[in-house]
């Protein structure tokens, strides 16, 4: 596309002048002629479109303009200085939604904890290695933890090739290396994994269920981005998506019941505030009333974003489904390993569910049947209607995902998806426009159509089987990511 | 590789339990590193609840070990119908022999436990007092072998005394059908190599054997199955002791396999007739007899290049021994000529993917093998670091960074059978082989398909229809 790119720009520079040049002082046409053009148009020809929300469109084309959709359809016609980009044989998605990247390298400066005064856009870093990683499966948008993290594998290699082959060349059996790789499998994957000290795969066993433990109510912060690899206009996209809690923070009766109380002080406080307005309104003087609680707790209670919690046990996601009732919150509940047994409450209550189709967790003695995972989980919750986003057996986007067990894939987990008995539409709905409403940007992204984000995967087959790679990504409307050249994936022709 | 249970249950878990997994933890380490092995491997628990297992360890105490051993070596096929053994007609939209072509609309004829025809279904008439199975859209194919598996039965794989551990087997160890060769066989896994871990050098000796339900002696195909060598990594022991470098580890290799071959050779020249005094018994080294009487492999963890290059130099080249390269991982594809030239099969695995610095990019090593035309290539999972039922997944994996598809079943099957030089009873679908019969709803490389119904010499173990979907 390069270098379609060049010869195509004076051309585009001419039709933009000739349009644009009416509309302009024509006291300085020297100045208009030096300005360059806005907005470049790229057309993406001949592509089966799986466009998620709409009917497939086979052999389509889309035009994007100024990293929006402009148009979909058979009957697009190209404009002339169009930057094209040939999608013939390929299906064409929307790029995919990860709701729970735990860590993928944010903050550059290192350190651990979520300084609430930092500012997310300093510590972005549109150059990570992790960002190609991402975009190679797919993920286009990402809900990431506002902390530094990610393994560090893939983005210190920027400099040095990938760190990963030192570690792992052969056996590094020296204990103190391990200790420190085994402390970052535990950050990336929990702490019940522990690292195979001849191929370094983190050994995953299957987790026992237990009963939540209880935790200071410490609020986490999440961030939206963009993967707009090299480019950091346009990379956030917002901040707090959810209202994130620790699991344990609502647990046990005093858990519970700090909880009601601070939903009482925001809806108080909502009231107050009401109030308040109003005085000011009239003319009056008056001391506005003290925040109680955090922003994010008063947009939970206005119903503009939901809690995001995780729950494991048919017991702890029916404690969560009980306050949400109560107190009048949208729920989405992460883990959700039981979801299955009670699909029906979830349903009711309107709680959405992310999870992981891989993640196996053994039933408890004698409750075999109606505990721990179940493959069908999937088939389940499409049957009863309760919305579900996919997320990857790891959420930390790292080279170790991908070497050992494909940890950090989003297809994959939709393809497991569809293993447990879901239809292939909803498994893509759940990597796609699903998570985006989770997100509350269902308007921005999520799906192929005019007026949304052009965040659109070249895909060399079926977006749900396993060999299908991601040959080009665009994001906001630029090529971020091509298989052939930033070779973070194997490169071979089928 | 041993790790899993090995290294961690041995050594890192003991040193570290409590640190690691009870933050603050109460009890001892010892306590704590216990709570965490029976989690970790529920088989443990289930040991004193076993029939089987049970009756093996009176056995134990009523034989000698070196009568049960003498009768297992005399009689590899120890398997014998007690239960009558159905005749069954399965009739599948496409059979997959993992031998020559597909077969497009296929019924296999089952009886005592043995395939009986393969063909396709016009051509072959069903007998009366047939059980008919009908899966008009399912796939049918070889039940699935791993190569390297250490779920077999209970966790206790590695005792690590000695630098090299011939005197130890492990078919003492066997809980049949445990829950994790219920979940393998939910995977369609249906013969494994349950192999001592590589906590050292030599391991001992494992067993081949069905991951279905049964007493010890229907479900053993052959004990010993194969001799386990690990040739660096894991085994290796603590600066300055011998063993804690590949000098070190080699050196106790072959210093064993010589001593043991001078055994053998006394034991086959007093069998021939070339010597007259009987030699004394030595249990240790008993079961080199079939290892180097070619009759058995030894199947050596090795990755790396380097590494590599010992096995084949060591254990092929110096000692002529059945060589598998099991576990094989990282950058050995360089090696593939070599390898090739003496004709050893190769397994790769858990981790298929090695980042190649040369050219600045991530390879698929099964892919890397196959682009070098190695033909005898096949994956495993190491189980449980990964889990048993998600072999068909490596394959999956090794697909998509480069592989051809039906060589891809074919690694799951026949090429493992065969390295297992136990071919002859599994890995593909034709007459007169155990009838273990994979019923898909697809090709098992999709992850989107699922196994149906799963039958070990001609019985059905699983079936989704009845029994809740385990995986």
């Amino acid at each position: 596309m390069k270098t379609k790119t060049a010869p195509l720009f004076g051309f585009l520079i001419a039709c933009f002048h000739a349009l644009a040049l009416p509309a302009q002082d024509t006291a300085k046409p020297s100045e208009a002629a030096k300005k360059p053009p806005t907005k470049e148009i790229l057309a993406i020809v001949g592509g089966d479109i799986i466009t998620v929300t709409r009917e497939r469109i086979r052999g389509g084309t889309i035009l994007v303009e100024g990293g929006k959709i402009t148009a979909v359809g058979q009957d697009v016609k190209v404009p002339e200085g169009a930057t094209t980009i040939d999608a013939i044989g390929k299906t064409v998605t929307p790029g995919f939604v990860a709701v729970d990247v735990g860590r993928m390298g944010l903050a550059t400066g290192g350190g651990s904890s979520s300084d609430r005064n930092a500012k997310v856009f300093d510590t972005l870093d549109p150059f990570d290695r992790n960002i190609s990683l991402g975009l190679g499966i797919g993920i286009t948008t990402a809900c990431v933890e506002m902390r530094s993290g990610g393994s560090g594998f893939a983005r210190r290699g920027v400099s040095d090739g990938f760190p990963i082959t030192e570690r792992f060349l052969g056996f590094d059996p020296d204990l103190e290396e391990n200790d420190a790789i085994v402390e970052t499998a535990q950050r990336d994957y929990g702490p019940f994994v522990s690292l195979c000290k001849c191929c370094g795969l983190p050994i995953i066993p299957t987790e026992p269920i237990e009963n939540t433990p209880e935790a200071p109510a410490t609020q986490q912060k999440s961030v939206v981005i963009k993967m707009s690899y090299g480019k950091l206009d346009g990379m956030l996209v917002g901040e707090s998506a959810f209202l994130d809690m620790t699991p344990g923070s609502m647990s046990g009766a005093l858990g519970q019941y700090s909880w009601r109380e601070q939903i009482a002080k925001a809806k108080k406080y909502l009231l107050d505030q009401a109030a308040h307005e109003k005085v000011i309104a009239s003319g009056k003087k008056e001391q506005p009333p003290r925040k109680p609680v955090s922003d994010e707790v008063l947009r939970l209670v206005k119903r503009e974003i939901p809690l995001r919690i995780a729950a494991n046990t048919v017991s702890d996601i029916r404690d969560q489904i009980q306050l949400s009732k109560e107190l009048g919150y949208k729920l989405v509940l992460t883990g959700a390993a039981e979801a299955w047994v009670i699909p029906d409450e979830l349903a009711e209550a309107g709680t959405e569910v992310v999870y992981t189709p891989r993640r196996r967790r053994a039933p408890r003695f004698g409750e075999e049947q109606s505990s721990g995972t179940w493959i069908e989980m999937s088939r389940i919750l499409e049957k009863t209607g309760v919305p579900f986003a996919l997320t990857a057996l790891s959420n930390a986007m790292s080279l170790d995902g991908i070497a050992g067990r494909d940890l950090s894939s989003l297809p994959l987990e939709a393809a497991f998806a569809v293993r447990g008995g879901a239809s292939e539409k909803t498994a893509l709905a759940a990597l796609t426009i699903t998570p985006a409403k989770m997100l509350g940007l269902e308007k921005r992204i999520g799906s192929i159509e005019v007026g949304k984000d052009a965040d659109i995967l070249l895909l060399d087959g079926n977006p749900l089987d396993y060999r299908t790679y991601v040959e080009t990504a665009i994001v906001n409307g630029r090529v971020a990511y091509k298989r052939a050249e930033v070779r973070v994936l194997p490169v071979y022709s089928k | 590789m041993i790790t899993a249970p090995v290294a961690q249950a041995a050594t890192m878990i003991l040193k570290r339990a409590a640190k690691w997994f009870v933050p603050g933890g109460r009890g001892s380490c010892r306590t704590q590193a216990k709570r965490f092995i029976s989690f970790a491997l529920p088989f443990e628990s289930q040991a004193d609840r076993c029939p089987s297992a049970a009756r093996l360890s009176n056995a134990w105490v009523h034989c000698s070990l070196v009568a049960f051993s003498l009768l297992l070596l005399t009689s590899p096929q120890l398997a014998v119908a007690e239960d009558a053994k159905p005749k069954l007609a399965i009739h599948v939209g496409k059979v997959l022999t993992c031998v020559g072509e597909p077969i497009i609309g296929g019924t296999i004829l089952v009886s005592e436990g043995k395939i009986e025809a393969v063909g396709k279904t016009k051509d072959i008439k069903v007998p009366e007092g047939y059980q008919e199975f009908h899966h008009p859209d399912a796939f049918a194919m070889p039940g699935l072998v791993e190569a390297h598996a250490h779920v077999g039965g209970s966790g206790d794989l590695n005792e690590m005394v000695y630098q090299t551990n011939p005197e130890l087997r492990n078919w003492d160890q066997i809980i049949p059908h445990n829950d994790q060769l219920k979940n393998a066989i939910a995977g369609g896994i249906t013969t494994i190599c349950f192999i001592p871990g590589s906590g050292t050098n030599m391991g001992g000796w494992g067993t081949l054997m069905k991951t279905g339900p049964g007493k010890l002696s229907d479900i053993i195909i052959k004990a010993p199955g194969v001799l386990k060598i690990a040739q660096a990594g894991n085994p290796e022991r603590q600066d300055g002791e011998l063993g804690s470098g590949r000098g070190g580890m080699n050196y106790v290799i072959r210093q064993q396999l010589i001593e043991a071959q001078l055994y053998v050779r006394q034991w086959d020249d007093f069998k021939a007739g070339r010597t007259k005094a009987e030699p004394p018994m030595n249990l240790r080294l008993e079961y080199f007899k079939p290892l180097f009487h070619r009759e058995i492999p030894v199947v050596v963890h090795t990755q790396i290049y380097q590494v590599v290059q010992s096995t084949l130099r060591i254990l092929h080249d110096e000692m002529n021994l059945k060589v598998v390269i099991d576990h094989g991982t990282f950058d050995s594809y360089k090696l593939t000529e070599e390898i090739l030239k003496r004709d050893i099969p190769i397994m790769v695995g858990p981790r298929g993917f090695y980042f190649d610095r040369d050219h600045g990019q991530m390879r698929g090593i099964v892919a890397e093998y196959a682009n070098r035309n190695a033909k005898a290539l096949g994956v495993n999972t190491d189980s449980p670091v990964v889990p048993q039922e998600e072999l068909f997944f490596q394959a999956a994996m090794a697909v998509r960074y480069g592989w051809n598809e039906e060589a891809a079943v074919r690694g799951v099957t026949i090429e493992p059978a065969k390295a297992l030089m136990i071919d002859h009873r599994v890995g593909s679908l034709e007459k007169g082989k155990d009838a273990d019969i994979v019923i898909t709803t697809g090709s098992i490389i999709d992850p989107r398909n699922h196994v149906k119904q799963v039958f070990i010499d001609g019985k059905s173990v699983y079936d989704t229809q009845i029994d809740r979907r385990r995986f």
